[in-house]
């Protein structure tokens, strides 16, 4: 062993802290060593400065009166036993009980109502509605003044529930006018689309409405509108058309020439 | 085996080399001539008669006294800790068996209220405070002849310096120390009262002692 693996043992080695076969190492090693011996001297030294660690001579006083409360405190604990040891212990526990459930009420009612105002929410804002209005009574946007196509259906069946024919028959017919090579293909892609075929052979409730052109003034100004409800109560798409005026009597000459630029 | 009957109780081992634990002597000494008497107070005292528990505390009252203040550092929290030691002796002491060692088991007690106190004082911002100012003692033996003067002013600058270096202590370093070097208890007993492996104590009580010596050195080499 050299020096340094004696110094670490040195402070053990003073407090007889080590087995045998170590301390003869030691004592053979600081018997030769002179600065280890040193080293074992300071320590020795510092161990018997240990015995002025001492306390002060307490007073008698001090103990009678250390002994005279314990005993009190006894007293006082056998008497009161019972509610001490509830208001210590457990009222802080009821007290986070308490607590606990009160924050979980909270949190449960504020998740019940925001989850009950996000399924209510998505077909307020896609219809565009007041809670308690129809679809209908949503303001459309810019009206056009509709030109009424003959042998379409007429107004009266507003509102009834058409067929999906009707709005193959009757809308695209109009609006190949305006456009021939785009509005068909719109037309054919929703029709061929199998999500919207599929509901349209869902059921009737899938057209809302197909506001076909019609011979009645106060009704052919409003827009073509049909509403297709999906299987996903959340979702319906709501087409806009644009009806176009064909030689309507009264207008100017101006609208007929465009009109007729349309067909 | 009774009460008093252990190796502490009859005199540490090493104690004569340390010319410690003088304070201790007179209970240990009492209990030593009086341990089938000491064993029936604790009997008594575990039945509820406080005048046996008085008794109890009379016995070991320097005792854990002295062991609160040399944890604690100043005599009013050593007075409050021994306060509650006793306490918790009281009400734990219908747990104590017969074949235990009393001692023993009031100072794993007394460590354990120290170190809650200890707790206490640093969760409110107190770290620890320094041990009470040796000069102002007057309950030390002051010397009556005049010739002592400078040995007891020598004997006052060692107790300050003893004192600023268990100050500077852990309270771990510090409890395995007091237990080992001053009260005299075997390192396997120090590891049981602190809940502790012998070697863990071994290495504290060696990082203690290495400290003191390198705090101390300065004076020393005077």
């Amino acid at each position: 062993m050299n020096c340094k693996n004696i110094r670490e043992l040195l402070p053990l080695f003073v407090g007889h802290d080590l087995d045998d076969k170590r301390k003869a190492h030691v004592t053979s090693h600081v018997e030769t060593c002179h600065e280890c011996g040193v080293a074992v001297e300071e320590y020795r030294a510092s161990r018997q400065l240990l015995q002025h660690f001492a306390p002060p001579q307490f007073s008698e006083d001090l103990y009678d009166g250390m002994r005279q409360s314990v005993l009190r405190e006894i007293g006082r604990g056998s008497a009161a036993s019972g509610s001490a040891l509830f208001g210590k212990r457990f009222q802080p526990r009821l007290r986070l009980a308490f607590a606990t459930a009160l924050l979980l009420a909270v949190a449960g009612f504020s998740y019940y109502f925001i989850a009950k105002r996000t399924s209510e929410q998505p077909l307020i804002s896609r219809t565009g509605a007041e809670p308690g209005k129809s679809a209908r009574e949503v303001s459309p946007p810019t009206p056009l003044p509709a030109k009424p196509d003959t042998g379409t259906s007429p107004s009266s069946n507003e509102g009834s529930g058409r067929s999906t024919n009707d709005a193959g028959v009757a809308h695209p017919h109009t609006e190949r006018r305006r456009n021939p090579e785009a509005r068909p293909n719109l037309i054919e892609g929703v029709a061929k689309s199998p999500d919207l075929a599929s509901i349209s052979a869902g059921s009737t409730r899938e057209v809302n409405k197909l506001a076909a052109p019609n011979t009645n003034p106060a009704t052919a100004e409003e827009p073509l509108r049909v509403e297709i409800q999906t299987r996903d109560q959340n979702i319906r798409i709501i087409w806009f058309a644009q009806p176009i005026k064909q030689n309507s009597p009264g207008k100017s000459s101006k609208q007929t020439q465009e009109a007729r630029s349309d067909a | 085996m009774s009460v008093g009957s252990r190796e502490f109780i009859r005199m540490p081992s090493g104690a004569h080399d340390m010319a410690l634990a003088v304070e201790i002597q007179l209970p240990v000494n009492a209990l030593t001539q009086n341990q089938p008497s000491f064993a029936r107070l604790i009997e008594r005292a575990a039945a509820g008669d406080t005048a046996a528990f008085e008794q109890i505390m009379i016995h070991s009252q320097q005792r854990v006294m002295a062991m609160t203040w040399r944890m604690l550092g100043n005599e009013a929290d050593a007075r409050d800790a021994s306060q509650e030691v006793f306490l918790r002796v009281y009400k734990y002491l219908r747990r104590f068996k017969q074949d235990q060692d009393f001692f023993g088991w009031l100072y794993q007690i007394t460590v354990n209220v120290c170190r809650d106190i200890s707790k206490q004082r640093q969760k409110h911002g107190d770290r620890f405070t320094s041990f009470d100012a040796p000069g102002d003692a007057d309950a030390f033996q002051v010397p009556t002849d005049q010739d002592d003067a400078e040995a007891a002013l020598l004997q006052t600058q060692q107790r300050d310096l003893i004192t600023r270096a268990m100050a500077m202590l852990p309270q771990k370093e510090r409890a395995a120390i007091v237990l080992r070097d001053i009260e005299g208890l075997p390192t396997e007993e120090v590891a049981r009262i602190l809940n502790s492996s012998a070697t863990t104590v071994r290495s504290q009580i060696s990082s203690a002692r290495r400290k003191i010596k390198t705090y101390c050195e300065q004076y020393l080499k005077k």
